[in-house]
Order: C-alpha cells, then sequence, then structure tokens
C-alpha cells in the first residue's frame, strides 16, 4: 500500500536509472563495466519497479540497453563510455524551432509549421582497437498545424507530424590504422566518406536518412550504420580461409 | 534445477588452435560485437553443446558458452544477448549489402579467417583507392527541405505551396 517495498528497490538503483525515471534523460561518462552493471538494471527495472510514476521510456528497454551491451563487448572494461540520451520524445517546447506561417488556401483559414529536432541518443566511446566511435541518433519532426473551416460552420484544428530519423555513426582511426574501401559498396542509403586528417589518422563518417521506423528497428539500423565503419578496415586474413557452407 | 556436469578437459594431446584440446588449451570464444577478438584466456571447461574450450567468464552455469547461451537469448535483457545477436546482424546485412560472403566471414565458424590468438586489424591491401571520396559526407544530414512533400501536397488541405 505505501510502496515500502518499492521505495527500497527504488533506493538501490544506480542514480542514473533514477533519473532515466524520473527525467526520462541523463548525460554522463562512465568507465564500460559502470555501464554494464547500469544496463543489467535498466533491463530488469520492470521486474524490480511497478510503480507507474517511475517506468523507463520504452526505448531505454529496445534501444539504450542493447546499445550498451553492444559497445561493452567492444570496449576495455575501464575505457571511458559517453552516453547523453533523451527519451522524452521529439515533440517538447524545448526542441522546437521557430513557428513559421504557410500560406493556406480555403477551406483552410490558417496554417502554421514548426521542426523539432531532437537528439535522443548520442554516444561517444573508446574501442578496444583504439579507435573512437561517436553516435548519434537524431530525429527531424515536422509538425503543421491547420485550422479549417467546414462547410457547415464547424471549425476543425488538424496537427500532422512526419518524423524522419538520422543515424550518423564517426569513427577516428588510430594514427597509421590503414583503410580500404570495402568490395560489396554500401546501399545507396548509407552515405560513406573517409577522410584523411593532417595529424595522421582517418576519419570514418556513415549516414543514414529516413522514415522514423518503430523503435524495434532503430537497434538494426543503428548496428548497420555503425557497422559499415569497421568494413573499411577489414582483419588479415590467413592464407586459406574455408568458407561456412551456407 | 541441476546443473549439468562439466565435461571433462582431456589431459594432454597436441594443441590443435586455440581452441584444441590440450595442456595448454585457450578458450575459443569470439569477443566483441565490431572488433572481433579471440578471449584466448586459459580454458576450464568445455560447451556440451558446441565442444569449444571456454573460460570461467564465457562459460555459464549451464555450463553453456557464452554464444550458445545468446543462440536463446531473444532480448537483450539477457547478458548473453550479443554472442547470439553478433550472428543474426552479420547474417541479415548480408542481404542489406548484397552479399552472402561479406560478413558471414566474421563469424566464429570461420575462425580461421583471423589469425591464431589474435583478430587485431592490421592493413588490407590496397590502400588509398578510398582517397577518391574524401571530404565531408554528402549524405544530406541537414534538412533540406526536399521531402516536405507527402500527404500534405495532394489536394484537400488548404495550403498553397510556396
Amino acid at each position: 500500500m505505501f510502496w515500502r517495498k518499492q521505495r527500497k528497490a527504488w533506493e538501490r538503483l544506480h542514480p542514473l536509472h533514477r533519473q532515466l525515471a524520473e527525467e526520462q534523460r541523463f548525460s554522463a561518462t562512465l568507465p564500460a563495466a559502470e555501464w554494464a552493471e547500469l544496463a543489467t538494471g535498466l533491463a530488469t527495472h520492470d521486474q524490480t519497479i511497478t510503480k507507474r510514476k517511475w517506468r523507463l521510456p520504452p526505448r531505454a528497454a529496445s534501444v539504450l540497453v542493447p546499445v550498451l551491451r553492444v559497445l561493452r563487448e567492444d570496449m576495455e572494461p575501464g575505457a571511458p563510455l559517453g552516453v547523453t540520451t533523451d527519451l522524452r520524445g521529439a515533440v517538447v517546447p524545448d526542441k522546437g524551432g521557430e513557428l513559421r506561417g504557410l500560406q493556406v488556401r480555403p477551406p483552410a483559414l490558417a496554417g502554421s509549421e514548426r521542426f523539432f529536432t531532437d537528439p535522443w541518443l548520442l554516444v561517444r566511446a573508446e574501442l578496444r582497437d583504439g579507435s573512437v566511435l561517436e553516435l548519434a541518433v537524431v530525429d527531424r519532426v515536422r509538425q503543421r498545424r491547420i485550422r479549417k473551416k467546414s462547410r457547415s460552420g464547424k471549425i476543425k484544428h488538424k496537427v500532422k507530424e512526419k518524423p524522419v530519423r538520422v543515424v550518423r555513426a564517426t569513427r577516428r582511426l588510430p594514427k597509421g590504422m590503414a583503410v580500404a574501401r570495402p568490395a560489396p559498396p554500401a546501399p545507396a542509403w548509407l552515405a560513406v566518406t573517409a577522410q584523411q586528417k593532417e595529424n595522421g589518422r582517418t576519419v570514418l563518417r556513415a549516414t543514414a536518412k529516413g522514415p522514423a521506423h518503430a523503435d524495434h528497428r532503430v537497434i538494426e539500423l543503428i548496428l548497420t550504420v555503425t557497422g559499415e565503419l569497421f568494413r573499411w578496415t577489414p582483419p588479415r586474413r590467413s592464407a586459406a580461409t574455408p568458407r561456412r557452407a551456407r | 534445477m541441476t546443473t549439468p556436469p562439466m565435461p571433462p578437459m582431456p589431459p594432454t594431446g597436441p594443441p590443435s588452435g586455440p581452441g584444441g584440446y590440450g595442456a595448454a588449451a585457450r578458450c575459443a570464444m569470439l569477443t566483441g560485437f565490431f572488433v572481433l577478438r579471440r578471449c584466448g584466456r586459459p580454458a576450464a571447461a568445455h560447451c556440451p553443446s558446441c565442444t569449444r574450450a571456454v573460460c570461467p567468464e564465457h562459460s555459464g552455469p549451464d555450463a553453456l558458452c557464452s554464444e550458445c547461451r545468446g543462440r536463446l537469448a531473444e532480448h537483450a535483457h539477457d547478458p548473453s544477448w550479443t554472442y547470439g545477436y553478433r550472428r543474426t546482424h552479420y547474417e541479415n546485412s548480408s542481404s542489406v549489402y548484397g552479399s552472402n560472403t561479406w560478413y558471414p566471414d566474421f563469424d566464429q565458424h570461420d575462425r580461421n579467417a583471423f589469425e591464431a590468438g589474435g583478430g587485431d586489424y592490421g592493413s588490407a591491401p590496397g590502400g588509398d583507392d578510398w582517397a577518391a571520396a574524401s571530404g565531408d559526407h554528402t549524405g544530406g544530414d541537414e534538412w533540406d527541405g526536399s521531402d516536405t512533400g507527402g500527404d500534405w501536397d495532394s489536394g484537400g488541405d488548404g495550403l498553397v505551396d510556396s
């Protein structure tokens, strides 16, 4: 009745875990091993915390936990991993741009348009091969509001939103690491560039832009965009490489 | 629930690679998701499912190795999920690239594709043919307004194209 067990369980959670449940956002840089503990806590949140007020946003389990688990595998336990996440959604006042009017014609009486930019996941990881990986997932939403007058004289307000998702991954290679364009090229929707810096480092960037899918597809998109950067630095092959029968 | 007995380690025998049987058997698990490396720690048991030598860190309470457990994990809530999802992801990415020979090479079943005990990334032949693509990407990551059409531009909304 008085949530004593819930409160005890709540107090045992990692501070970032509590912050994500309360504010639906956090920003921190921690050793990779500590993120792994946090990911375990986030993954079991629904089993330990049932109070509605402390419910996690859905993307915490569907996107944040898998991303943390994957990056943890490629990092040394003490390597720093920075994560900034904001899972409040795109259409919140502080993410919106300027409101601008639209030219309308009858039956519309007035219209306005506003763009929201929502960088809801930013990650910076120092991988165990010496490269630095940066990942950004940004939703851009165009919101149009129309005021219409029907023939019967009713006034109606309509709101339409068109979300677009941009996933951008950047990998800064250590000095001297060679790159080679992979044989099967990246698909057209995945733009990749390699840039040689003056300090001897190579920077690989991959960007994909498309409609915002359901969240269970986001992790696939994130891993595909990120994985493209690792095709440019293939591992050494032994002389005889048996192919697996498919 | 009882834990199944751990399969015994063969006491002697010539090592036949990192996952082979022998006094100096090493953990044959391939770790990482993008940066693949062999674990290489001293093995303590063998997975009853795939018979590979695994260290205590990659051997679960059910004696299965991380990869075999990961294959059973359906969700990222399971700590072994990455091991199973890595295979799924690489296999699915073959369809993304229209090639079924690139990403499967990275799988653990083609362990010979990686240098014994290594797995570190090295130089690849044919070095600078990427230079033609240098410069900032042109993937259109800024909002260019080119896709502001859609159902809004169809008639009936009372909007005037500006």
